[in-house]
């Protein structure tokens, strides 16, 4: 994972300079960073809920690439979103078992497709709803406020934010909760799903995704993860 | 994740495969090509990507192989979406020769081993494309092939390497054009031999 910050770094860049196709390149490598640094991993060996959330995380940044083809106007968004389809799907098949991450990969395949402008985000959407409300039935309300910080979990809730924020409005808390006001996933999901496609078509039209500040991984970050996987 | 590691993951997956354990040789095939996938910064020609589209046919085939369909399939997808996105990128490519003009017809050629590979259809228009951009500019000679070509004739040799019982050399013809007329008429009846595979006559 030596390069997820470079990478990173370089993509923020571009973003700034407004310049989102090559921001979307670098989105795409990061991408590539964690799913190659986790997914060798896993298939050695089990290390957990961590690498298997950073390996979801590579998907979203592949969402971040998309976008970023989007706002510049690139029919590529298209082809990077199949390409994190088809990768979802060869994750699920082989990598991930839990419901909470099996429900994550088909929330990342709806908003890829909604982002590239592919049919089927609903049925995506409404496996992962699915999915979520196992978890939902089966644990409590500690137990799913953990499942939302989790890597991979986290980084989606910042990535509807960030589009949320590039259009100059603000996420309702409110909307991400349930009636008692706990986290819920089914809930951000259904914020999302129905949010998601506006958010980029206005992104769209106006050309440009202005960069907020966020922390992002550093180089020190990395070194600590690739210490973990040795 | 350099492309180091992607040949040091290269090397493990080549002795897994020449040991016929290939279900697990495609796996480490594919961990390379995505590290090769992930060391590629942007460029206009995509040089290091293509080593990983040879990666990712060994991977393809390998599964192909070991019966492993859906994962068969899953690679080769991800191959001709890659090299979609390789033709459609506007990045500048540089030096603008009549020879490198024609480099861009080896992504039209990955794209039709990954769909012969994969088993995913027909590759006849693509490799039509790939003939028609060699036609425009010149059919230069294979002896001055840039890196993707050489991936590709490289993914070509490990294939009949693969499933063919003798060790001939394979040798590559003089222009491009010849080359790919070659390859159309030997790939298809080599990955004919993937039905014998049950039958461990594969090497």
């Amino acid at each position: 994972m030596r390069r997820r910050s470079e990478f990173l770094d370089t993509a923020q860049t571009y973003r700034d300079e407004e310049k989102y196709e090559l921001a979307g390149e670098y989105y795409s490598l990061a991408g590539y960073a964690y799913v190659v640094s986790t997914w060798d991993t896993i298939r050695t060996r089990d290390i957990g809920y961590l690498k298997k959330g950073q390996l979801l995380e590579g998907f979203v940044w592949q969402e971040y690439a998309a976008t970023c083809y989007a706002v510049s106007g690139s029919s590529r968004k298209q082809n990077r979103a199949e390409q994190g389809i088809v990768g979802l799907e060869d994750v699920r098949e082989t990598l991930i078992q839990h419901p909470a991450w099996i429900g994550l990969s088909w929330e990342l395949e709806g908003d890829l497709r909604q982002i590239g402008g592919l049919s089927g985000a609903d049925d995506a959407y409404a496996t992962a709803l699915e999915q979520f409300r196992e978890v939902e039935d089966t644990c409590n309300d500690s137990e799913i406020l953990s499942w939302t910080t989790e890597p991979g979990f986290n980084e989606t809730g910042l990535f509807i934010t960030e589009l949320t924020e590039g259009v100059g409005a603000a996420v309702e808390l409110a909307e991400l909760r349930n009636d008692d006001g706990h986290p819920s996933l089914t809930k951000r999901l259904e914020y999302k799903r129905d949010q998601l496609s506006r958010l980029v078509d206005r992104l769209t039209q106006r050309g440009v995704w202005e960069l907020k500040n966020r922390d992002l991984p550093t180089a020190e970050d990395d070194m600590r993860d690739e210490d973990e996987i040795n | 994740m350099t492309l180091d590691r992607g040949r040091d993951i290269e090397t493990k997956a080549d002795a897994l495969r020449r040991k016929g354990e290939y279900a697990e040789a495609g796996e480490y095939y594919s961990m390379a090509a995505f590290e090769c996938f992930g060391d590629s910064i942007p460029s206009g020609y995509g040089e290091t990507i293509s080593f990983g589209q040879e990666l990712l046919l060994e991977s393809c085939l390998c599964f192909a192989v070991a019966g492993l369909e859906s994962r068969r399939k899953n690679r080769a997808n991800i191959g001709v979406l890659t090299s979609e996105d390789i033709i459609e990128r506007d990045l500048p490519r540089e030096p603008d020769s009549s020879y490198d003009r024609s480099r861009i017809g080896a992504w039209y050629e990955f794209i039709g081993d990954f769909i012969l590979v994969g088993s995913l259809g027909d590759a006849r228009e693509w490799y039509d494309r790939a003939e028609e951009v060699y036609r425009k500019n010149g059919n230069p000679e294979t002896s001055l092939a840039e890196q993707e070509h050489l991936n590709i004739f490289t993914f070509f040799r490990t294939a009949s390497n693969v499933l063919i019982t003798d060790d001939r050399e394979i040798e590559i013809p003089r222009t491009l054009i010849a080359w790919l007329q070659y390859k159309r008429d030997r790939l298809p009846t080599l990955l004919d031999r993937l039905d014998e595979c049950d039958e461990g006559t594969v090497q």
